[in-house]
């Protein structure tokens, strides 16, 4: 619930003694990174799976996969369907290609959301304080009182599909995507807004702030340009972990019939529509299963060693 | 502290307010809740504005949200919209069996991560440290449903298939064996695998890190000096510290439980709260739903008052006035 991760210590390799002293900033931050081999190793099976919902999707055509042909339903793996095919005897791989497309851009849109409106209330309670703090800190915590996937299933029964269907990049996404990617955001903000409180709450305080506003700095422009850039770090790393928790969510929202509509698919939807099939065809919810557990795995390590990386603690040793 | 608690609850009290007035409000617009009444034709629209009246569900909903608060002020859950029974009966036959589940999975998750992550803390770096950090992750990262559906996989359909003491899949227990308790034990053991199991990681995860952070604390050192038994050093001196913001998390956590997994417990077709709302959420059955929901929240309150109470215990220092 609360972010498992927040107080973890990062696991550290001692190889850095005998490095040459770093001078930038950034070239820093990159050996800090590199340190967290387990973070690197992530961040290249990252760019593996974006590869694979990217060009997978110019090898294979949309039209492939939801083509459906009844006479080849529930096959096994085979040379020609490498992951098997569902009962309608459309491509297992191709729809965990189209799938994760579905699901990767849930992750990165919902969490665009719950950032946006984690960092206005955020802000606004940190910077302004007294009533607005208490008011805006009370709505958060009656927002943390109830549990995500509850709150999740009164949203998407109360909007259920009552939008049209959008298209975008060439395809046509059903409006079940949107209502996820907003529902996600506004259920998930809640700890974002904390950190970003108390992240305000300290730098407000601090002399650079004060300096900008004796010179007349107006209050937006405090917050945007003086105070905000110096707590993009653990924004940063919340964000990337929120990616993760987004397409777990999402999963969970498809899994119980809530999420995406068919016929796109995600991989949440793919699991869900495989559990009848548990025993008969395995393949059908073991690859979608694995491809969320990679992902979501590589972004957690990813957020770890960005947590190392840009923890400005962990430069002084 | 009694100062002190009854002033928590007294801030509980607008805060339970505004969420159940806008959780009642959103619940309105979920669903149906005569799409049941009509069998299986459609309810002619003389008979539902007459159910409509009946149910009270004509009046607005400010009103029917007074109506439902003050029958709630004097325990009086109402009945369910769809099926007419009593929701506090159908929550009282519910409840237990998510109790079940959650006590016992919590007794596993608290036992293991305790023992896990203090044992790999005290191994920095070490192979078994290395190893359970990056398990850890793997099972935080691990989908609850996808772990239910390799679980009954492996335990449910192979050790069946070759022969050896297989696992149940679903059910609280066997309709021909009847409801012993060793039936119900045994009908437990995936469904409390899958809860545990990330619950597991991601607590072993805070263990470690904050025994770490604990040990290499000056007052440790101190008990070194003093000759103390490494035994005493760890459980009765770093422990107690370094317990802090398990008890935090565990505090957040539990109340949660209450409502039951929804997921596990619809995977697993265990009768618990989850499922409860689960059925009752596409009707709009706003008595069954607020009564879930309540539930949860006023848990929360009264865990959050728990668990600073026990942060007086485990660090004497904190004082609350």
């Amino acid at each position: 619930m609360a972010q498992a991760q927040a107080v973890d210590l990062p696991v550290r390799t001692r190889a850095a003694q005998t490095e040459r002293p770093a001078t930038g900033l950034i070239q820093i931050r990159w050996r800090l990174f590199q340190r967290h081999r387990m973070a690197v190793l992530s961040a290249g099976l990252l760019c593996l799976i974006l590869a694979y919902v990217t060009v997978g999707a110019l090898v294979f055509t949309e039209d492939y996969a939801n083509r459906t042909d009844l006479s080849k339903g529930l096959q096994a793996p085979s040379w020609q369907h490498l992951f098997g095919t569902d009962r309608t005897g459309r491509d297992v791989l191709t729809r965990t290609i189209y799938g994760g497309q579905i699901s990767l851009v849930i992750g990165l849109a919902s969490v665009c959301i719950s950032i946006f409106i984690g960092l206005l209330i955020g802000a606004l309670s940190g910077f302004y304080g007294r009533w607005i703090d208490s008011v805006l800190m009370r709505f958060t915590e009656a927002a943390l009182n109830i549990p995500q996937l509850f709150l999740l299933i009164v949203l998407a029964k109360l909007l259920g599909s009552r939008l049209a269907p959008i298209a975008l990049f060439g395809r046509t996404f059903s409006s079940s995507m949107i209502i996820v990617i907003g529902i996600i955001g506004v259920t998930s903000w809640m700890y974002e807004a904390r950190l970003i409180r108390a992240n305000f709450l300290a730098l407000k305080e601090q002399e650079f702030v004060t300096a900008a506003r004796a010179v007349g700095v107006k209050d937006h422009r405090i917050i945007l340009r003086h105070i905000l850039p110096n707590t993009m770090a653990p924004i940063i790393v919340s964000a990337t972990l929120g990616v993760a928790n987004a397409i777990l969510t999402e999963a969970y929202a498809s899994f119980l019939g809530l999420g995406i509509q068919p016929p796109t698919a995600s991989w949440g939807s793919m699991l869900e529509s495989a559990v009848p099939y548990l025993q008969a065809a395995p393949w059908l919810w073991i690859f979608p299963g694995l491809l969320i557990l990679l992902t979501v795995m590589s972004i957690n390590f990813l957020g770890d060693g960005l947590r190392d990386a840009l923890d400005p603690r962990s430069i002084q040793q | 502290m009694g100062q002190y608690v009854a002033r928590r609850v007294l801030q509980a009290i607008p805060l339970l307010l505004i969420i159940t007035f806008v959780l009642f409000g959103l619940i309105q617009e979920m669903g149906d809740p005569l799409s049941f009444y009509g069998g299986r034709g459609r309810i002619r629209p003389e008979d539902r504005a007459r159910l409509m009246k009946q149910l009270g569900l004509d009046k607005p909903m400010v009103v029917r949200y007074l109506v439902w608060l003050k029958n709630m002020a004097i325990g009086n859950w109402g009945n369910s919209l769809s099926t007419r029974q009593p929701v506090a009966a159908m929550i009282a036959e519910r409840l237990p069996n998510t109790l079940l589940l959650m006590i016992a999975s919590q007794i596993v998750t608290a036992a293991l991560s305790l023992f896990l992550g203090i044992y790999s803390a005290l191994r920095q770096y070490s192979l078994f440290d290395n190893f359970l950090t990056t398990l850890s992750l793997i099972g935080y990262s691990m989908p609850v449903f996808w772990l239910a559906l390799v679980l009954i996989y492996v335990f449910g359909v192979y050790f069946k298939r070759w022969g050896l003491p297989y696992l149940p899949v679903g059910g609280v227990y066997d309709l021909s064996v009847g409801k012993t308790p060793g039936q119900v034990v045994w009908h437990m053991v995936l469904p409390v695998l899958t809860l545990s199991l990330p619950y597991i990681a991601g607590y072993t995860r805070y263990i470690r890190a904050s025994m770490l952070e604990v040990i290499g604390q000056d007052y440790v050192r101190t008990a070194r000096a003093k000759g103390l038994h490494e035994h005493t050093i760890l459980y009765r001196h770093a422990l107690k510290n370094a317990a802090i913001p398990f008890v935090t998390v565990m505090g957040l956590d539990l109340p949660f439980l209450l409502g039951g997994a929804i997921v596990t417990e619809s995977i697993f077709a265990w009768p618990g709260m989850g499922r409860l709302f689960w059925e009752h959420a596409g009707k709009s059955d706003y008595p069954v739903l607020m009564a879930i929901l309540l539930l949860i929240s006023v848990s929360v309150v009264v865990f959050q008052i728990l668990t600073d109470m026990c942060y007086t215990w485990l660090d004497p220092r904190i004082r609350y006035s």
